[in-house]
């Protein structure tokens, strides 16, 4: 099975083969041998430069890791791997879902809609409408959870509406800038 | 005192239920309808419902609380740190309906609780303060007589509002153009935070470190003091990693910032624990009183680490009325170095946004010098009402260095599935050269985070997304499409595969 992995905006070729319960495994051309054991919901993996590690006789390295994996409903996997967590898509093998991923990765485009991760209230508003925005620029602080949290626009762009107020109480998912 | 009910949730219902356990004492826990199933209420003997999930309707209302209390029999009553702990009229209820209240009395939390009335007692008792206004500077004081005072005082200065905490209704003061600006901020987010628009000046006191003194007074006039805590490293004034001792505090200079918090301590006649905050001047000698927590703080385990004394069953032991019996000259030792960390639902590489959510594995790390003061456990969920913080880890060593390393260790063992926390930001601030030569000020931290820009902490390298590139690809090849609802909620389902249990043949095996 050939599977396509977009990490970090960089496609990666993987190729499994399964041989009985242990795997070969190839990133773009690196084969290694990998074995897995999962136990309450997190993998012992096992990764060999040589499909016969394993066996102590044959004094072939293998490194360890202890990874999880979980799903987002958009089909978006988050791995945790050494303390790490990196964000991956899988295309191939499976067509229909992988391109469900490419579209929640296209809202790149269009009017960007801030909005409340969860129940707070609008201490400050950073921006006004006509403002010109930065990538990663505060444009609202909202406090929940007992902390002041600042939004930030994901792209640079101009700031077409402040739909909310200081003071204001906020629901979860309330839309509070759009900036195009 | 038999039976003590715990007016908190989380961490430190956790911490009082084990300290009440160790004693022999019965414990009562108290839940919102979102904390039926939380770590608290199953460790506790008893649990009541309190009512709905804003901390309004459950963990502040005073009536309840006092009313279950009442009507199981509880003696005591531990407050834990936020919610009432620092609430007079909880103080003032508890002692009216006849129980016993873990902390001081409502007219020590109330004097204590007011930044200018606290200032005063701290100057009566012969601490230094940082110079300023006298009192409150009331709502109708205008601004120009305000700026008179401001003059005298000097610029920088800090504006704050006399019933403030946590960095609100606070203003840094540059220039005399900056005041009225500064005075109407500060007095509408101090009434609107804690309903009292008074404030007061202070010199600003430029790069300082935040030193803090635990003590303890029993009900006969004794107070002890413990070695200082070192609070500098706070984001927005709040603290994330603190360590005892400081490596800036020399004996002597021990000696005169205990000795100065406890008289203070003693000139109210305090009982139970309580934390005096100091700020301690770049010249590293002098130093300024700042406020006084009345109740146990977060960052309590680290000095438990140190003296060898369990702060939470002296809080009891006081309030049954026995006498402190802990030897002053020996509390002011360190015995080696302990460091904390607060590990947060939250996303460092997102503003350190809160991320709420369901825990679907959770592993803690454990081993030599390691506490774990946690309040969630695999397949909990961190509620959206209340703080964050899900677990205080706590290393010691005998040196500092040993402690960081054992941190560092603990730190990259941790693992928790599900939710976002703050352990990449701490792995990558114990790394930093002026933690590890200790050379940092309460706007250290802030300044750096500016100047990074949002950049990840934990970015994750070539090999890193090579291996994540193998999982992705076997996770799909073992589950076959991963589209089950199931699977959204958190990590993959693992009995559901008979390739799994393959595997965990395969892992006994070798």
């Amino acid at each position: 099975m050939i599977y396509d992995v977009d990490i970090n905006g960089r496609t990666r070729r993987v190729a499994v083969t399964r041989h009985g319960q242990s795997f070969e495994v190839s990133v773009d051309g690196h084969a290694q041998a990998a074995s897995v054991s999962v136990v309450n919901g997190v993998w012992s993996l096992l990764l060999s430069d040589r499909p016969d590690a394993g066996n102590p006789d044959a004094h072939i390295p293998q490194r360890s890791y202890e990874v999880a994996v979980v799903e987002a409903a958009s089909g978006e996997l988050t791995v945790h791997v050494n303390g790490r967590l990196v964000s991956a898509t899988v295309a191939g093998a499976r067509g229909s879902w992988a391109r469900r991923g490419h579209e929640a990765g296209a809202s790149a485009k269009g009017p960007q809609k801030i909005v409340a991760p969860m129940p707070g209230k609008v201490i400050k508003v950073l921006v006004k409408a006509g403002d010109t925005v930065a990538a990663k620029q505060g444009v609202v602080v909202v406090e929940a959870m007992k902390m002041e949290n600042e939004l930030r626009a994901a792209r640079a762009g101009t700031v077409k509406e402040v739909k909310v107020a200081e003071g204001a109480t906020v629901e979860a998912g309330s839309v509070l800038v759009i900036v195009e | 005192m038999k039976k003590i009910l715990i007016a908190n949730r989380g961490e430190i219902a956790v911490r009082v239920i084990r300290a009440c356990r160790d004693m022999g004492i019965t414990s009562v826990a108290v839940y919102s309808e979102c904390d039926r199933v939380a770590r608290h209420v199953r460790m506790a003997d008893e649990a009541y419902p309190i009512g709905g999930n804003p901390p309004g309707e459950s963990y502040l209302r005073i009536d309840t609380i006092i009313d279950v209390a009442r009507k199981c029999g509880a003696d005591g009553v531990h407050p834990g740190y936020g919610f009432l702990s620092e609430n007079e009229d909880f103080s003032a209820a508890c002692r009216d309906a006849g129980i016993k209240f873990l902390g001081p009395s409502p007219e020590v939390i109330e004097r204590m609780g007011s930044k200018t009335a606290a200032r005063e007692v701290a100057m009566k008792a012969g601490a230094p303060v940082v110079p300023g206004t006298e009192g409150a500077l009331a709502a109708d004081v205008p601004d120009a007589a305000i700026a008179k005072l401001a003059e005298s005082i000097g610029y920088p200065l800090m504006v704050k509002a006399v019933a403030g905490g946590g960095g609100k209704g606070m203003r840094v003061v540059m220039s005399p153009d900056e005041l009225s600006g500064a005075i109407r901020g500060a007095r509408s987010e101090a009434a609107a935070s804690f309903g009292d628009s008074a404030i007061f000046l202070e010199r600003r006191i430029g790069r300082a470190r935040h030193i803090e003194v635990q003590l303890l007074g029993d009900q006969y006039g004794t107070v002890v003091p413990f070695v200082e805590r070192e609070c500098s490293l706070q984001r927005r004034h709040q603290k994330v990693i603190e360590e005892t001792p400081s490596s800036k505090v020399s004996p002597e200079l021990r000696v005169r910032m205990t000795s100065a918090a406890a008289n203070i301590a003693r000139s109210v006649g305090y009982t139970g624990a309580g934390t005096i905050e100091f700020l301690l001047d770049e010249d590293g000698e002098s130093f300024y009183f700042l406020e006084m927590n009345t109740r146990l703080q977060v960052e309590h385990p680290i000095t438990e680490m140190v003296s060898g004394v369990d702060l939470v069953q002296w809080q009891i032991r006081i309030a049954r009325g026995e006498k402190l019996t802990l030897d002053p000259a020996l509390t002011i030792q360190p015995n080696g170095h302990a460091i904390e960390c607060r590990i947060i639902a939250e996303d460092p590489d997102a503003g350190f946004m809160p991320s709420p959510g369901h825990i679907s594995a959770l592993r803690v790390p454990t081993g030599p010098g390691i506490r774990d003061d946690g309040g969630t456990e695999p397949g909990a969920t961190v509620p959206i009402y209340y703080d964050p913080m899900i677990s205080k880890l706590v290393a010691w060593g005998q040196t500092r260095e040993q402690a960081t390393a054992r941190m560092r260790r603990a730190l990259s063992e941790y693992e928790v599935v599900g939710i976002k926390t703050s352990i990449p930001f701490h792995r990558w601030m114990l790394d930093q050269p002026e933690f590890e030569s200790a050379q940092f000020d309460t706007t250290y931290l802030d300044r750096l985070l500016k100047e990074r820009q949002g950049a990840p902490f934990m970015p994750a390298g070539d090999a890193d997304e090579e291996i994540a590139a193998i999982v992705a690809a076997l996770s799909t090849v073992i589950q076959g499409s991963p589209r089950s609802s199931e699977a959204a909620s958190g990590v993959r389902p693992a009995r559901t595969s008979r390739w799994v249990s393959q595997a965990r043949f395969e892992g006994l095996r070798s």
